[in-house]
């Protein structure tokens, strides 16, 4: 008898595999956090949307979550009108950026958080800290939920 | 008949939030503190990483705030099946 053959996954069905874990966690406190998600398929990775919102002004988050977990996802934000139909083509604008503390302007042509868990965190040895796995502070589900709490008090 | 009762701690299930939710029973009497120890444990998070996470909850109206790890969960009046948020305590950067 023929042994059934056994199906290797790719890493970028494995890093796509995970970031849908780290998702599922996302829609499961939806309601808690007040969120609203996308995910995209962007083929050999996905592009994750969350849409936050606060009094005055609404925010979407872009992370393009390519080799996750072996590189943090690159975190973004995006004009909050494109949220339904945005995907990986979509161009990150500074203009739709919050303002305040631990936002760094000085670092590139966009604004860069300086919060873990995302890309331009940790590069150029800005921060250590990202592991693979990543540590439970550092994971895409706590990223987005440090940065939904920094929106909500201390961004603007 | 008079039955001679000294008061127990009343306890409560909290919803501990992180990803998944988990049920956590709970004293009234504990501190946040050890709430957060018993949350950690529940994720089965090494308890050297307690310095990295903070408790969170909605105490008053509808923005959540983080807990006292020295006050009660009595003091903070949490409620029976009241969903509580494991977080990053220190989510930002230093040096800037």
């Amino acid at each position: 008898m023929a042994e059934a053959a056994s199906i290797v996954p790719t890493p970028e069905e494995q890093s796509k595999s995970l970031v849908r874990d780290e998702y599922v966690k996302l829609v499961a406190q939806s309601d808690f956090f007040g969120w609203q998600l996308r995910l995209c398929d962007a083929g050999d990775y996905y592009v994750v949307f969350v849409r936050i919102e606060k009094a005055d002004r609404a925010f979407v988050l872009k992370l393009e979550c390519d080799d996750y977990p072996q590189v943090a996802p690159y975190s973004t934000f995006i004009d909050p009108a494109l949220f339904e139909t945005a995907d990986d083509a979509t161009v990150p604008d500074a203009a739709f950026y919050p303002t305040g503390q631990y936002i760094v302007g000085d670092r590139g042509p966009l604004p860069v958080m300086c919060i873990k868990g995302h890309r331009d965190y940790y590069a150029g040895g800005w921060h250590g800290g990202w592991t693979n796995p990543p540590a439970h502070d550092h994971c895409l589900y706590q990223h987005i939920v440090n940065v939904r709490n920094a929106l909500l008090e201390t961004w603007s | 008949m008079a039955v001679d009762e000294k008061r127990k701690p009343k306890t409560i299930e909290l919803v501990i939030v992180y990803g998944v939710n988990k049920e956590l029973e709970v004293s009234e009497s504990e501190t946040i503190l050890e709430v957060k120890k018993e949350a950690l444990a529940l994720f089965e998070i090494d308890e050297s990483e307690l310095g990295n996470f903070v408790l969170r909850a909605k105490v008053q109206g509808d923005k959540d705030e983080q807990l006292d790890e020295a006050r009660t969960v009595e003091s903070y009046k949490l409620h029976n099946k009241q969903k509580v948020t494991l977080a990053a305590g220190t989510p930002f950067g230093e040096g800037r």
